[in-house]
């Protein structure tokens, strides 16, 4: 029997979500099983995300809403996975789908909620039970589904068989029905990818901190519903205790975390930068508030996280002490809070706290242990699913793949790559089935909108208090009543959410809309999702216009409040005055060239080309050395103990094997022409050659730099990890020797401020190796923080049990290198006991700095992508969009993107391809119809906009009347640069019109004409 | 008297500036509140009548922000919208509007910062130059300004501008961007001329000596600019007062 062309994916987080939409829009069946009564996992629950200090849920709304909506994505809350039989390619899976006791008939109107006999009792898991909620609820307002539930443990009626009920009397359509049964359903699909997160560590273990037993000592988790505008207090700060406004708040770090006490010894990789964002956000709320985080070593390893760091101490002023808190003591009257703490020289010191959060750490949840014995997927000694750090996206069981936490603790854009690499894996084992189980999205036909008179619907979003806290907006949307064509206008608490955007819908027909207008966030990252609502509701999708009131308005005039109102009324009338005059634009698609080039022919480079391949697609590799591998061909083995060098011949292999991979080594790109689907590219190599293609992954690396510091090319001795491995890979006798290693040589100090993310795993790899072969050597590592982060914890354990001595240092003291009588003498301060360390060495290895790789900006400027201020290319997303660059067409894999490990490289390349492959997928890509248009009547045929046009999209023809310009549409990008300069003004650039411009510069202005 | 607050208006291109922009917003980087801005796609797409348009409604202060040279998403534009800058400042610098109101510059989308800093900056500029309204005249100024730039041969000449310079006439020619450049301007000064003595014709009949008398210009001059806005159409002969002819503004009256 053939594959099935479904998967099954379990878990509703944003790995879950990510994995179902690439799944979905390749051309896959999705069932999305959920426990919970809402998708949306804990990243719904967040306040911001790190290191942009981004809305959370503003940024996953639209995908909340997407993956709500898709076709090919059937949604199953509240359901469980029973049993999961067959094999790859062909699974049964039993769920049971638990009695919602509320049927689709609900309404989301949330008067049942306030009827229930115990409204405002019970707590409420989404704000970690300090908000109350009824027996009868939806788990937050901008729930996916927006479908209420009863919880059947809870309601007195359920539990007891006795109530008032006056739920049924409140509920006006009838949704409530108690008599509803658990059902089970069997769905079969081809493949799984398991995505069911991860669970906080339950802090109550660590009772010296008295959590649990001291109101003011909260979780992070809990300290984030606190910032949240609609969390339990309503985005004020308080404390538990008297619900006084906090003055000192602690943050205590590793809770449960590098702690083999409570049985973790792996680190939880992101509470470290949480810590930092939640001591940021609490300043910016209110900024008497001092913030001081307590922690061992800080821990902000990923893009942009050291920069972050920096900007808390230096900008924010917020405290960091080095130190393991032992414990916290309450005063019972007052319940104040006391740290008892030493510093790094050595003082003691007790301090009093308002407020302490414990930075808890992640640990496996019962719905792991449960899926796993369920599918029969091995556990690693912690309880998560084990896996090779090399293959972290394939599970013990074939056919089943694994993103997220349910490997291992790791941040949202590390979960959400993994998600599309799982989704990677999983569309190969079913390609053969692509399409087969899903139909496309149909649309109601589009209401003809020319020549009527127009009706504006203007909606003001609150966006929480993001907006709402700066901005008075019942006072714009009342000034935007009042303003012409404005037929409604109303304000929304999160205008992205699922259930205001069936609102929308509800309130274009009701009103007639024909033009709409938000007052919102930005058009670039919410447009898409407004315009297919308005589309749903029969509109053109360019009847839309955004006016970005919070990104350019309240964010950035945060005291200035009536100003920051006028400004958005301002904003709010120029784009009513534009969309007076905004046209419906026919959409416009072209064929899809099925083919990916890839550059770079290293690990990310081969392992995306692979990928491309196994899910039936032909890819070009491209590399400029005249041999495959890249940095692998300077590495020999991991932490792991793999066998590097035997890898990289396997990989080489395969890729050579392939028939749909056709390899260029010595070539290089010349030049790159064209847009998402249909790519020219020149390639050079003795000989020039062109190829077409419909995607670019690019995954060109990075490279070691060459460290200037620490007689680095003046005395042998000194060499970097990477030489130093290429010594002990060739047994080089260490015995009686001393090897000092120094850390971050050229990172986290000024001019290169970023963490370069593997040089301590790469240190303890190979401290640990020279102690395994030369056991009568010592071993010293330097280092600022290790930054072992996830379950190489347990590597650096190791380190130090086999006599690796480690000592820190501050950028400011850096050690000092000289060539001594019988060897290199390094000279450190040692912090610890405050005096210093004369090390004479025989061999001094330094952890250089990981820099982007050469050429990297060129390549930059032939792709038109943007790189980051350390000159790593930069995504368009920094949490979401992680492989994906703002210009279509265009992934990211590897190194090029930052600093990684070899198996996030290799997740990455898997995500890439996945993203690539999506598009790969489709015969037709629809292009943007904003493009420009000459009016043949007015052109005089000057071939002015000809010679301007950057992409030849304009051409002369000889017309009736001479000679005139036309455009052709596919080339067009709607610059408008021909439409700015014509001297006869015959050209409009589509939806950015001479006179919509114009009509919005005199809204400004004050007048409507 | 309350501080003065300048109007600013800013054109932002959405790959660069409007990105830097909105991470002004995400890094919480604070400015003053007087920019509304337009998005366009491209710095490339701003025409220079947009920025009079501005200016003749009573915006003290425009900014273009465009992608830094070498980053256009669109290759060029920001090349061609700096022509158009430097066309539109000399433009405004005829009518009698500073040109210090008009400020073309660069951000790029990792640079929220810097565009904070821009921002602030131009803003203080413009508030200390004082509202465009105490420049006496300044709607019929920014009007007249709007026309200038409006003028099919100066579009034409600021349009080729980057291509000329930067790939060389058909004819393989060297060409002076110097002289190139005071051809320009010197046909910003004619027209602003041909502008003036429009103006003057706007309500009556007249002859060249009463217009030369009032523009304080000389006859001849005068005379020549008449004729050859009689052959663009713009004006017509109505009468003779004596042996002199009087003029008036054809229907329309703009080229």
């Amino acid at each position: 029997m053939s594959e099935i062309g479904a998967v099954l994916v379990a878990g509703g987080g944003i790995g879950g979500i990510q994995s179902a939409l690439d799944m979905a829009d390749a051309g896959f069946k999705v069932y999305l099983v959920e426990e919970k009564p809402a998708i949306g996992g804990v990243m719904a629950q967040l306040d911001k995300t790190f290191p942009t200090n981004d809305c959370s849920l503003c940024i996953l709304s639209p995908k909340l809403v997407d993956v709500g909506r898709h076709p090919n994505v059937e949604l199953l809350t509240y359901s469980e996975i029973e049993e999961v039989s067959g094999k790859v390619g062909n699974f049964k899976v039993k769920i049971k789908k638990k009695a919602r006791y509320v049927t689709d008939a609900c309404v989301g109107c949330n008067l049942c909620s306030d009827a229930c006999v115990l409204a405002n009792r019970l707590p409420n898991e989404f704000d970690e039970g300090i908000k109350k909620r009824s027996a009868i609820y939806i788990p937050y307002p901008q729930a996916v589904p927006l479908r209420y539930v009863i919880n059947e443990n809870q309601c007195l009626l359920l539990k007891n068989g006795k109530c008032s009920q006056k739920c049924l009397e409140a509920c006006p359509s009838n949704a409530i029905d108690f008599d509803m049964k658990d059902e089970i359903i069997e769905v079969n699909v081809g493949a799984i990818i398991m995505a069911p997160g991860y669970d906080k560590f339950d802090a109550t273990v660590k009772g010296e901190y008295g959590y649990g037993r001291y109101p003011n000592v909260i979780t992070s988790l809990e300290f984030e519903r606190i910032l949240s505008a609609s969390g339990p207090f309503d985005g004020q700060i308080l404390r538990p205790s008297d619900h006084k406004k906090p003055g000192k708040i602690a943050w205590i770090q590793c809770v449960g975390s590098r702690d083999s006490t409570v049985g973790n010894e792996y680190c939880s990789s992101v509470c470290c930068t949480y810590a930092i964002k939640e001591a940021i956000i609490a300043k910016e709320h209110e900024p008497t508030i001092q913030p001081t985080i307590f922690f061992m070593d800080m821990r902000t390893h990923g893009k942009d996280f050291e920069e972050y760091y920096n900007r808390a101490k230096d900008k924010h002023e917020i405290r960091f002490i080095r130190c393991r808190v032992p414990d916290i003591s309450e005063d019972p009257g007052s319940k104040d809070l006391y740290i008892r703490f030493e510093t790094e020289e050595g003082e003691l010191h007790t301090e009093k706290f308002d407020l302490i959060v414990l930075s808890v750490g992640f640990e496996p949840g019962d719905s792991i242990k449960s899926l796993a014995e369920k599918s029969g997927i091995q556990l690693n000694q912690y309880g998560f699913s084990k896996n090779s750090e090399l293959n972290s996206l394939e599970t013990s069981v074939p056919g089943i793949y694994a993103c997220g936490a349910f490997t291992g603790p790791k941040d949202i854009p590390e979960t959400v790559m993994e998600a599309s690499g799982a989704a990677a894996k999983a569309s190969s084992t079913i390609m053969s089935q692509r399409n087969k189980l899903v139909s496309s999205k149909e649309y109601p036909d589009e209401i003809d909108v020319s020549g009527k008179e127009p009706r504006i619907g203007v909606f003001v979003c609150h966006c929480g208090i993001n907006i709402g806290a700066y901005v008075d907006v019942p006072d714009v949307v009342k000034y935007a009543k009042t303003l012409p064509n404005v037929v409604h206008a109303d304000e929304n608490l999160y205008t992205c959410s699922q259930d205001t955007q069936l609102l929308l819908v509800d309130l274009i027909k009701k009103h007639d809309l024909n033009r709409v207008v938000i007052a919102s966030c930005s058009p670039r990252t919410h447009e898409p999702l407004f315009q297919e609502t308005i589309r749903e509701a029969g509109l053109n999708p360019y009847l839309f216009e955004m006016a970005n009131i919070r990104d350019q308005c309240s964010w950035v005039h945060m005291e200035e409040h009536d100003k920051a109102t006028a400004k958005s009324k301002d904003l709010v009338s120029m784009a009513v005055n534009k969309a007076r005059l905004i046209e419906s634009l026919p959409p416009m698609s072209m064929g899809v060239i099925q083919k990916a080039l890839i550059i770079g022919g290293g690990l990310a480079g081969m392992t995306s080309a692979l990928a491309i391949a196994e899910q039936g697609y032909e890819a070009y590799l491209v590399e400029k050395e005249a041999e495959l591998g890249g940095n692998l061909r300077n590495l020999h083995y991991d932490l792991e103990g793999h066998d590097i060098a035997k890898m990289l011949d396997e990989l080489v292999k395969k890729v050579n094997a392939s028939d749909k991979i056709q390899i260029f080594t010595d070539t290089k790109v010349s030049n790159i022409d064209g847009f998402i689907g249909n790519f020219h590219t020149t390639l050079e190599s003795e000989k020039t050659l062109e190829i077409d293609h419909g995607a670019i992954i690019l995954a060109t690396g990075a490279q070691e730099s060459k460290p200037n510091e620490y007689l680095f090319g003046d005395d042998e001795r000194v060499v970097t990890q990477l030489d130093l491995e290429a010594r002990l890979s060739k047994g080089e006798d260490l015995n009686g020797k001393t090897i000092t290693m120094i850390q971050c040589v050229g990172s986290r100090e000024e001019g290169r401020p970023y963490c370069s993310r593997i040089c301590c795993k790469d240190a303890i790899k190979n401290a640990l190796k020279i102690k395994e072969l030369n056991p009568d050597s010592q071993v010293f590592i330097l280092y600022r923080d290790m930054r072992t982060y996830g379950y190489s914890e347990k590597q650096y354990k190791e380190a130090r049990e086999k006599g690796v001595i480690f000592i820190r240092f501050d950028v400011e003291k850096k050690p000092d290198v000289k060539k001594g009588q019988d060897g290199l003498e390094v000279l450190i301060h040692d912090l610890i006991l405050n005096e210093d360390i004369l090390i004479n060495t025989d061999i001094l290895a330094l952890s250089p700095a990981i820099v982007p790789r050469e050429g990297s900006e060129e390549l930059a400027k032939q792709l038109k992508v943007p790189l980051n201020s350390d000159g790593f290319f930069l995504e368009a997303h920094v949490k979401l969009r992680p492989v994906d660059f703002a210009t279509d067409g265009i992934f990211v894999a590897g190194m090029a993107h930052s600093p990684k490990s070899m198996g996030e490289t290799i997740s990455q390349a898997y995500a890439a391809s996945s993203r690539a492959s999506i598009l790969l997928s489709k015969d037709t890509v629809s292009i943007e119809p904003t493009i420009s248009s000459i009016d043949p009547e007015l052109c005089v045929g000057c071939g002015l906009c000809v010679m301007n046009c950057p992409y030849n999209a304009i051409e002369l023809k000889l017309r009736e009347g001479g000679k005139k310009a036309e455009v052709i549409s596919v080339s067009c990008k709607g610059c408008g640069v021909c439409g700015a300069s014509c001297p006869h003004l015959a050209i409009t650039m589509k939806h950015f019109t001479d006179n919509e411009i114009t009509a919005q510069i005199l809204a400004y202005g004050g007048d409507y004409k | 008297m309350s501080e003065f607050e300048p109007k600013i208006l800013g054109f932002l291109c959405n790959w660069c500036s409007y990105a830097g922009a909105d991470l002004a917003g995400v890094s919480r980087v604070q400015y003053p509140p007087n920019i509304r801005v337009i998005r366009v796609m491209c710095s490339g797409r701003v025409d220079p009548h947009f920025i009079f348009k501005a200016f003749e409604m009573g915006i003290d202060g425009v900014a273009v922000l465009g992608c830094h040279i070498g980053d256009c998403h669109y290759q060029s534009g920001n090349h061609q919208a700096e022509k158009k800058i430097e066309l539109t400042s000399q433009a405004l610098k005829e009518v009698g509007l500073q040109p210090e109101r008009l400020q073309l510059d660069w951000v790029s989308a990792a640079e929220g910062q810097r565009f904070g800093q821009l921002i602030t900056s131009f803003t203080d500029k413009i508030r200390e130059l004082g509202p465009i309204s105490d420049i006496p005249d300044y709607q019929n100024k920014a009007k007249l300004g709007g026309n200038i730039v409006g003028v099919t041969r100066l579009r034409w000449l600021v349009g080729k501008e980057y291509e000329i310079f930067e790939k060389g006439n058909v004819y393989k020619e060297e060409i002076d961007q110097d002289e190139y450049k005071n051809i320009m301007w010197q046909n910003i000064e004619f027209e602003f001329k041909k502008e003036l003595i429009c103006s003057a014709l706007a309500e009556e009949p007249r002859m060249v000596r009463d217009i030369a008398e009032e523009l304080a210009l000389p006859n001849k001059l005068v005379f020549d600019y008449i004729t050859e806005m009689e052959n663009e159409g713009r004006i017509h002969l109505v009468d003779f007062d004596g042996n002199l002819p009087r003029y008036r503004l054809a229907k329309g009256g703009e080229p």
